[in-house]
């Protein structure tokens, strides 16, 4: 069955159906999820919301936009939403601890965990705008015209965030970045 | 296309999505420039370190389950939802609207009662030429009276005027 008729079938309230494209899509929602969250129940009890509003909303689905764009969208909403939650209550904050990337010397390069977790500590530090373009378009890959329509917003508004998301980048991630390699 | 616009649309460019005169402006002025060369290299590089993040969470086997469960607990707190509306709709609505109906008759017909029982009353009051002014001015009857001069009008309220004297005296 394809995602078209799979969607089609869940529109009439086919569980089954519904669970294909959970299965699909599971693994890149729970795993954006986890990088805004930064918790890993955290990350699949949010991907585990996502998909039973995008059950219960189901009948406003247009085919004409993307599924995984629509998807998505509500999974990045939900997001931001639990984070802005964390900023107005500090104590749920459940975040793993992170060393900040100043503590990482080039010298290590070569341990895959400091990297990542250098990594993941410069795109945490980006304002959540640069963080949620960074994220959709370096680890899942989405195009800006996807994107600006995910986040109801002009291209040239993701582009300026891309751009400013990398600067920000390249500035926290500098010992890491060979300058003379292409 | 100056230095700070390339700069600005290199991300796109590299992600082979800007439009067709971007993109050949810029590899036209990357053929020349280094200093936007040197750019171009370090966000390839930042790209590729992106990448080596690989860390992935794994559903639990219990992923399905749960939602599933989410699912029919909320289908069933809908119906449960959908019954109380439907009633609300059937039974609550029609017989709302017949009591107002209802209401409504009742206090029109006391009010019509006592603002009629209210004028009998002024009516019967011995002072009847002051009720009389009053109900003239509380009903504006009094502008019936300005009839001009000897016009058939007032030579007709005037006999009236005439014939009702003697009795109210
Ligand atoms: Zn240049």
């Amino acid at each position: 069955m394809d995602e078209r008729e799979l969607i089609s079938k869940s529109k009439q309230g086919d569980r089954p159906a519904f669970r294909q494209l959970v299965e699909k899509y599971q693994d890149s929602v729970i795993n954006m999820s986890y990088r805004f969250l930064r918790n890993k129940e955290e990350a699949e009890e949010a991907a585990q919301e996502v998909f039973l509003k995008v059950y219960l909303s189901r009948n406003t689905y247009q085919h004409q936009t993307k599924f995984s764009t629509w998807l998505f969208k509500i999974a990045v909403n939900y997001c931001l939403n639990k984070l802005r939650d964390r900023k107005k209550f500090p104590f749920s904050r459940l975040e793993e601890d992170l060393p900040a990337p100043a503590e990482f010397q080039p010298d290590k390069l070569l341990e895959q965990e400091n990297l990542n977790r250098a990594i993941r500590k410069a795109i945490d530090s980006l304002p959540d705008q640069q963080r949620t373009v960074i994220l959709l378009n370096q680890f899942e890959e989405f195009s800006y015209q996807e994107m600006a329509r995910m986040l109801d917003c002009s291209l040239s508004a993701i582009e300026s965030r891309l751009f400013r998301a990398k600067e920000n980048l390249k500035r926290i991630l500098a010992p890491f970045i060979k300058k003379d390699e292409i | 296309m100056k230095c700070k616009k390339v700069i600005k649309k290199l991300a796109i460019f590299l992600d082979g999505q800007a439009g067709e005169k971007d993109n050949e402006a810029i590899s036209n002025h990357l053929k020349t420039c280094q200093c936007c060369g040197q750019e171009v290299k370090e966000l390839t590089s930042l790209s590729f370190l992106l990448k080596q993040e690989k860390e992935s969470v794994q559903a639990s086997p219990y992923f399905w389950n749960k939602i599933e469960q989410a699912i029919i607990q909320a289908e069933t707190n809908r119906n449960v939802l959908d019954t109380i509306w439907e009633w609300v709709n059937r039974t609550l609505i029609p017989v709302g609207a017949t009591a107002v109906v209802v209401l409504g008759l009742f206090v029109g017909t006391n009010l019509g009662s006592v603002i009629y029982t209210n004028i009998a009353q002024i009516l019967n009051q011995d002072n009847s030429s002051l009720a009389q002014q009053e109900i003239n001015q509380s009903l504006n009857l009094n502008t019936l009276n300005d009839f001009p001069q000897e016009s058939i009008g007032e030579i007709y309220t005037g006999l009236l005027a005439e014939s009702n004297l003697p009795e109210q005296r």
